[in-house]
């Protein structure tokens, strides 16, 4: 199995007036096809950092950053624009669903913009919200609201699903039926899963775990055996 | 104190754009308050100085015969009179090196009043010297020293150029010579008059020079005067017989009442801009105004630095306003006025009254809009306040329902459709703005076109004689144009004065005046004159009053005339109607009849076209400067919006930019509703121009003119493509915006 995400020696660097900060330094670790990856560190660590520079909304001042093998740090502005429609898919910890659109419609806005995109209805009936198709963002639950982010996020059939923080504003139990969904299109549709999270206890669902701490990798950790996450508990 | 002006201070650095944007809105609101009506005034109060200065006639009279020194200690002893001038004043041929032979008027050098001004050289100091003005030397191709030769009077030599204070405007009045105008005017030492009695009279009353020499109050007193001169069989006039006079004072009445009613719609519009700047200000500051709350400052406290803030942007707007629209506006208006009017440059005094006014304004209406939202927002309870309010929820819009039209729209144009609907209130205030703005820029389009069309209509469609001919009788001699023999007499209907016109024969008349009804006995009126009236008018001349039927009403824009058959006449005033005018149609050989004893003048259709042209043309610079008020106006009501608006949605912008949008594309996702809304505020104000240009039109016109109300289609255009233009052009400016929304920075705020 080749490796299909690799972080070389990744520095990015934020400026404010004369006092710039470190959010990456030096960060290297690679990522398997088809797989389910946990990057996992406190909050502050630098792993939203890690999140937003492999899913093309930020750059990097050093290092390199390959996904499938493109250096995907030498795009340009419109070359990124371009990755995150094609190749990415985002999950937020808030949803970020377009208020004004019903359930079907977010998802709509994925076949938009992509043109081998996947049929709306059928992958909202995939994350079990078929009943829910026209209601607004405000007439759903989190839960509910964070299925209808995931359908829009797979509708555009990405080659990565990216996930910050996904059950970060839900219960436990919802929570759980999230990470049993993004775990499932995992195996059942070989989509490329990378989950950030600060939440320790769900690493043993992942086949790979990459820790970080103060902007730099502590450790990369792979599971022979994933769990289940219905024998996770936290 | 401190912390509090310090917030404020930070506040308007951080939010400079806003503060800015407040600040040009009420500053073009002040300017147009204030810019017309300095304007008006300024032109009118150098008039005042000097026609002061002058020492200009209040009243000129004139007789065939001659004034005695009696007549001169009589017009002394009416009372009321400060200052009896007698002089001299003849017309004579002059030749012209072409060959030709002009007109010219030959003034004695004035005594107290009329001063004259020197414009070069010297003035005459002997009998046989002239100064003449500045026409004349150029036209004449002469030279300071060359001699020039008055017909029947003798030879001059040029001393120098001078400008009199009788001609304002290069219109130079009528003569019995020649072409019947009067085309040179020059100034002969007194002694070159060896005339055995005087031949005008000029005249300053007592209280005068008290009064505003271009107002209403003046105007009505000359009209006393006047009356205390007549009879005798002697000519009286007062300034407002002399048309340039008038028209000047018209000219400034007309742009004072557009200053009146044009910058109401303007400050409206502004106050609705700020009102939903100050909103979203105050919705972006909720948060804070919970934590106050919940702190326990009390409402006023709170209120304050949002009052302050308001305050200082509405007074530096309100005052750079009102000081830019004082010093700015009457030295354009005025400029373009001075191609028509020779008048000294106009000094510019901040006209405190009117600033004030504006200043208070402008600062009353942001704060006003301020206190509202913010009063507003504290309704909540602080828990509540602190709590960042949830995204407004999506809804499901009327047109969804009708599944023909929901179904035709694409997927973007739903999105359209509903986002609209979705943010009612600034939905609203972006119609109204751009509404507003179409509507003022059809409404300045349209004054021009209404301007252009008085002479146009009135010269095409009512009159369609080519010369009106004053004669002292029936010519000797045949006529072979159409033409027909008039009375024409002065008389005042109520207060206005009007000429009565007889045609010799009733039933040809509708041949030389195009007549909108047949005429059916008693007398006709023209549209203006009728109003106010009833089936009967009282028509006033000398001291007496006579009561006439009205059969009918006929359309007219310049003037106001009574017609009447000659029968009529005769039963209405005991005599018969004495033909003194012959309208003349075809090519018209002026000179050939001014040659004829029995013509006294001649009035001929197309200079009175080029007259008023000229005045339409000066009309048009203040047309341009309402319509640049109004462009400025477009831009910063569109491009304040249009922020809101991106503010507002930065969250859902940047997660279609995360989604891959690409800029382009993120633009056009707001842009589609800016732009459905832009076309229906340009539809709405295109119909509502048309109202209000209506309104200003009832509300500029003046005594003599009817304004025709309509618009040319060009206007309607030009006032529709400007503000789509405008649109676009904000939408360049805010997609630099668009551009750098920061995806990362605006998804992490807790929802």
């Amino acid at each position: 199995m080749q490796h299909y995400v690799t972080f070389d020696n990744v520095v990015r660097e934020y400026r404010t007036g004369s006092v710039s900060v470190r959010a990456a330094d030096g960060v290297t670790f690679s990522l398997e096809e088809g797989r389910f990856s946990a990057i996992v560190g406190p909050s502050g660590a630098g792993k939203s950092t890690v999140l937003n520079i492999l899913g093309g909304m930020d750059t990097v001042s050093g290092g390199t950053v390959t996904v499938g093998g493109r250096d995907v740090t030498r795009l340009s502005r419109r070359g990124r624009c371009a990755y995150r429609r094609d190749d990415v898919g985002f999950v937020f910890q808030f949803y970020n669903l377009i208020p004004n659109l019903t359930a079907l419609e977010n998802v709509e806005l994925a076949l938009h913009i992509r043109k081998n995109a996947l049929d709306p209805a059928d992958v909202l009936r995939d994350v079990g919200l078929s009943g829910r198709a026209k209601n607004f963002p405000a007439q759903l639950s989190g839960g509910e609201q964070q299925r209808v982010a995931i359908a829009r996020a797979l509708a555009k059939n990405p080659k990565l699903l990216l996930c910050d923080e996904p059950t970060g504003a839900l219960d436990y139990e919802t929570g759980k039926g999230i990470l049993k969904l993004l775990q499932h299109t995992c195996k059942e549709k070989g989509v490329t899963v990378v989950v950030i999270t600060h939440n320790t206890a769900i690493t043993p669902m992942a086949d790979r775990v990459v820790k970080i701490k103060s902007g730099k990798v502590e450790s990369v950790k792979d599971n022979p055996s994933p769990k289940p996450v219905s024998e996770i508990e936290w | 104190m401190r912390a509090l002006w310090k917030d404020i201070l930070r506040e308007m650095w951080v939010t400079k754009t806003r503060f800015l944007s407040l600040c040009i809105i009420t500053m073009l609101g002040a300017m147009s308050v204030v810019g017309i009506q300095a304007a008006a005034i300024d032109m009118r109060n150098i008039a005042d100085k000097t026609y002061k200065e002058q020492n200009l006639y209040d009243i000129h009279i004139k007789s065939a015969v001659g004034f005695t020194e009696e007549d001169v200690d009589a017009a002394r002893d009416i009372p009321g009179v400060r200052l009896v001038m007698p002089t001299y004043s003849f017309d004579a041929y002059t030749p012209v090196h072409s060959g030709e032979l002009a007109t010219a008027r030959a003034f004695a050098l004035p005594g107290q009043l009329n001063r004259i001004t020197l414009d070069s050289g010297a003035l005459p100091a002997k009998p046989d010297e002239i100064a003449i003005d500045r026409r004349w030397l150029r036209e004449g191709d002469f030279a300071l020293g060359d001699e020039i030769v008055l017909e029947d009077f003798g030879v001059f030599t040029i001393t120098g150029t001078v400008t009199s204070p009788f001609y304002i405007t290069h219109e130079r009045g009528h003569t019995a010579l020649g072409n019947g105008q009067l085309r040179f005017y020059g100034y002969l030492h007194p002694d070159a008059f060896a005339f055995p009695v005087y031949t005008d009279l000029y005249v300053l009353m007592e209280g005068s020079k008290e009064m505003h020499q271009v107002s209403e109050e003046y105007d009505d007193a000359a009209r006393e005067w006047k009356a205390l001169f007549e009879g005798a069989g002697r000519m009286v006039f007062t300034r407002e017989d002399g048309t340039a006079f008038s028209s000047y004072h018209q000219d400034t009445q007309r742009l004072q009442r557009i200053g009146y009613v044009f910058p109401m719609v303007f400050f409206l519009v502004a106050v609705l801009v700020s009102l939903t700047t100050m909103s979203r200000m105050v919705e972006e500051q909720r948060t804070q105004i919970g934590v106050y709350k919940a702190l326990g400052y009390r409402p006023a406290s709170i209120m304050l630095k949002y009052a302050v803030y308001a305050v200082l942007s509405g007074s530096a707007g309100g005052a750079a306003g009102a000081y830019a629209g004082s010093q700015a506006f009457p030295r354009i208006i005025a400029d373009a006025y001075g191609h028509l009017y020779s008048m000294p440059p106009v000094e510019t005094p901040v006209p405190w009254d009117i600033a004030g006014f504006a200043f208070a304004a402008s600062v009353l209406s942001v704060a006003l809009a301020t206190v509202l939202s913010v009063a507003n927002a504290m309704k909540g309870e602080p828990a509540v306040l602190m709590r960042p309010r949830a995204p407004k929820a999506g809804k499901r819009v009327l047109i969804e329902r009708i599944s023909p039209l929901w179904g035709r729209l694409g997927f973007l144009g739903k999105v359209t459709a509903r986002n609209i609907f979705r943010y009612k209130r600034r939905f609203l205030m972006t119609l109204a703005g751009v509404a507003g703005c179409t509507a003022l820029l059809l409404t300045a389009f349209g004054l021009s076109d209404s301007l252009d069309s008085v002479a146009r209509l009135h010269y095409t469609e009512v009159v369609k004689y080519d010369a009106l001919v004053y004669v002292s009788g029936k010519l000797e001699e045949p006529i072979n144009d159409e033409h027909l023999y008039i009375h024409e007499e002065s008389v005042t209907v109520g207060t206005v004065s009007a000429a009565l016109i007889v045609p010799e024969r009733m039933e040809a008349l509708d041949n030389f005046i195009s007549l909108s009804v047949p005429y059916g006995g008693g007398a006709l009126l023209t549209e203006k004159l009728s109003r106010g009236q009833g089936d009967t008018i009282e028509l006033t001349v000398g001291d007496n009053v006579y009561t006439v039927e009205v059969s009918g009403i006929t359309e007219n824009y310049i003037m106001h005339y009574v017609y009447m058959s000659p029968g009529q006449y005769k039963e209405l005033f005991g005599r018969e109607a004495v033909l003194n005018g012959l309208f003349i149609k075809g090519e018209v050989d002026a000179a050939a009849l001014m040659a004829l004893d029995t013509v006294r003048a001649i009035v001929l259709t197309e200079n009175m076209i080029q007259t008023i042209g000229d005045s339409v043309d000066a009309m048009g610079v203040v047309t341009v400067v309402l319509i640049v008020l109004a462009c400025a106006l477009a831009f910063i009501v569109l491009f304040n919006l249009t922020n809101i608006n991106i503010t507002e949605r930065m969250r859902e912008l940047a997660t279609i930019k995360v989604l891959g949008f690409q800029d382009l594309e993120t633009a056009m996702y707001i842009y589609r509703e800016g732009f459905a809304v832009t076309l229906m505020g340009i539809a709405i104000g295109l119909v509502g121009g048309v109202y209000l240009e209506r309104f200003i039109i009832t509300s500029v016109e003046i005594d003599l003119l009817k304004f025709p109300t309509n618009i040319y289609p060009a206007s309607f255009i030009l006032a529709a493509a400007l503000s789509l233009v405008f649109s676009l052009f904000v939408n360049t400016v805010t997609y630099c915006r668009l551009v750098k929304i920061d995806m990362v920075e605006s998804l992490k705020n807790v929802e």
